[in-house]
């Protein structure tokens, strides 16, 4: 018997709940609402207690008490953004955007062939998604990691088939090897790859990084194929500003430059990474939906 | 949907904000407004105003917090505790029962929240009617709830009245007629 699967943190039930939520709270008591939920996920002990590593890492020399009530701001947010997500898909109401690296944004528009978009779990990268793809003409593949529970997985494929723009489509990174040719073929078409550079899922090929101070593991794909198909990765992050306002914020390009040392070709990339991601993660650690470590060993 | 794109003065589009009250504010607003171009996307849902969901929430929630404190006679912070937990009953019970039962009468296929958003503040109206018999304090805030609709009722009729120009000057900023 598998019936109380859906009430666990990743069952199809929350994804009910979230839907029937949004379309029938009014908008005028959302928040308080959405306060009251995120404080009940501070029951997700292993969500909370990968949120409060984190932040022990992010904010060096940060109480664990403080860390605790840290952990409730980042439900909150999570809460409104995938509240933002679920309403775009059902009402189709849009937030409203402003944008950090415009010059960067456009730059990314214009390539001639494809490009990466490497980005992190933070703000609603759905959300930016669609609105890139409807913005643009380009078609971008958008590859995400599938949702643990089936149930809740058919749910999601189900309302993604149901909502997604025509330029838009969403690969998952289970299936490695075959992804990866996939991709290669995409970029070489000129379209534009996503993908979420900032947690690694069973079965992915990982590089060794240093974040926050901390060792880290960081997906090696975006990096291989930029390496393969020549193209830049730009980094970009939707960064939530308040109630149904998101900032997007484009980074510079990032060349994996073909040398004779391919392993240090990668590291200077990774280490560029990095930093945009520190620099991004730092002052928006409230908006970092990473429920997991990202680090095996505890912030020193 | 729509959008506006490269003017930050679109943010007082009438039609961005939902209470008649912020339309016509928003409107004189407007009116005074430079375009200022700026690196924005804005969208234009009725719902859409911080300002204005912040207020309303804010109203809504002392509201509910006084008329829970007259009614069972609780302190103050567990009637703030319970107005929340109210508003999650009402908001399920109207999902679950009222705005089906609506729809199936009148076909009308109303968003769910739409109800509930009727439902909610009616049962405030009542409770802040039943806060005006009170001798205490109360009956001001009671006093004050009505007032606040009752001028939001004369707003939309002015809203109403100028629904021509608001239009006017909604298209020139690239919004949609307000009411839409």
């Amino acid at each position: 018997m598998t019936w109380f699967r859906r009430f666990l943190p990743h069952g199809v039930f929350w994804r009910h709940l979230l839907r029937f939520g949004v379309l029938n709270t009014p908008l005028w008591v959302e928040g308080p609402i959405m306060a009251c939920w995120a404080a009940l996920f501070l029951f997700w002990r292993s969500g909370r207690r990968g949120v409060m590593r984190n932040l022990s890492a992010i904010i060096p020399g940060s109480w664990p008490v403080t860390n605790f009530f840290r952990t409730w701001r980042v439900m909150y947010n999570f809460a409104w953004t995938i509240a933002d997500n679920v309403r775009f898909k059902e009402l189709r109401v849009t937030p409203d955007w402003e944008f950090a690296g415009r010059e960067q944004f456009e730059r990314l528009q214009s390539e001639s062939g494809g490009a990466i978009i490497l980005t992190a779990h933070m703000g609603s990268y759905d959300l930016g998604a669609q609105l890139f793809a409807e913005s643009s003409r380009r078609q971008i593949v958008m590859v995400r990691a599938p949702e643990v529970d089936p149930q809740t997985r058919q749910y999601e494929q189900e309302q993604q088939g149901r909502t997604r723009a025509e330029s838009l489509k969403v690969d998952f990174s289970t299936r490695a090897s075959d992804l990866a040719l996939d991709l290669l073929d995409a970029v070489r078409r000129g379209e534009l790859v996503a993908i979420q550079g900032d947690r690694v899922t069973p079965g992915i090929s990982t590089v060794a990084a240093t974040l926050f101070g901390q060792p880290a593991r960081l997906p090696s794909g975006p990096f291989a194929l930029a390496l393969a198909a020549r193209v830049p990765i730009y980094p970009l992050f939707i960064v939530r500003r308040g109630r149904r306002r998101y900032r997007l914020v484009v980074g510079k390009p990032i060349e994996v430059v073909r040398t004779r040392d391919r392993a240090e070709s990668f590291n200077r990339a990774v280490g560029e990474w990095t930093r945009e991601l520190e620099s991004v993660i730092r002052p928006s650690w409230f908006q970092w939906f990473a429920f997991e470590p990202f680090s095996p060993e505890p912030a020193r | 949907m729509k959008m506006v794109q490269g003017n930050a003065a679109a943010r007082w589009l009438p039609s961005r904000h939902n209470f008649a009250l912020f339309r016509l504010l928003a409107y004189l607003r407007l009116r005074a407004a430079r375009p200022t171009p700026s690196a924005v996307i804005l969208g234009v849902d009725r719902h859409q105003s911080n300002t204005e969901t912040w207020l309303v929430t804010a109203w809504v929630v002392a509201m509910g917090t006084i008329i829970i404190n007259t009614v069972l006679a609780v302190p103050l912070v567990l009637s703030f505790v319970l107005a929340i937990f109210a508003f999650q009953v009402a908001l399920i019970a109207s999902g679950l029962t009222l705005a089906p039962l609506w729809n199936a009468v009148t076909r009308l296929e109303t968003p769910g929240f739409k109800v509930s958003s009727f439902a909610i503040m009616a049962l405030l109206a009542a409770g802040a009617a039943y806060c005006t018999t009170s001798p205490t304090w109360v009956r001001f805030a009671g006093w004050q709830f009505l007032a606040m609709l009752a001028l939001n009722a004369v707003a939309a009729v002015i809203v109403f009245l100028l629904r021509g120009p608001i239009a006017q000057l909604e298209a020139t900023v690239g919004g949609v007629p307000s009411g839409a």
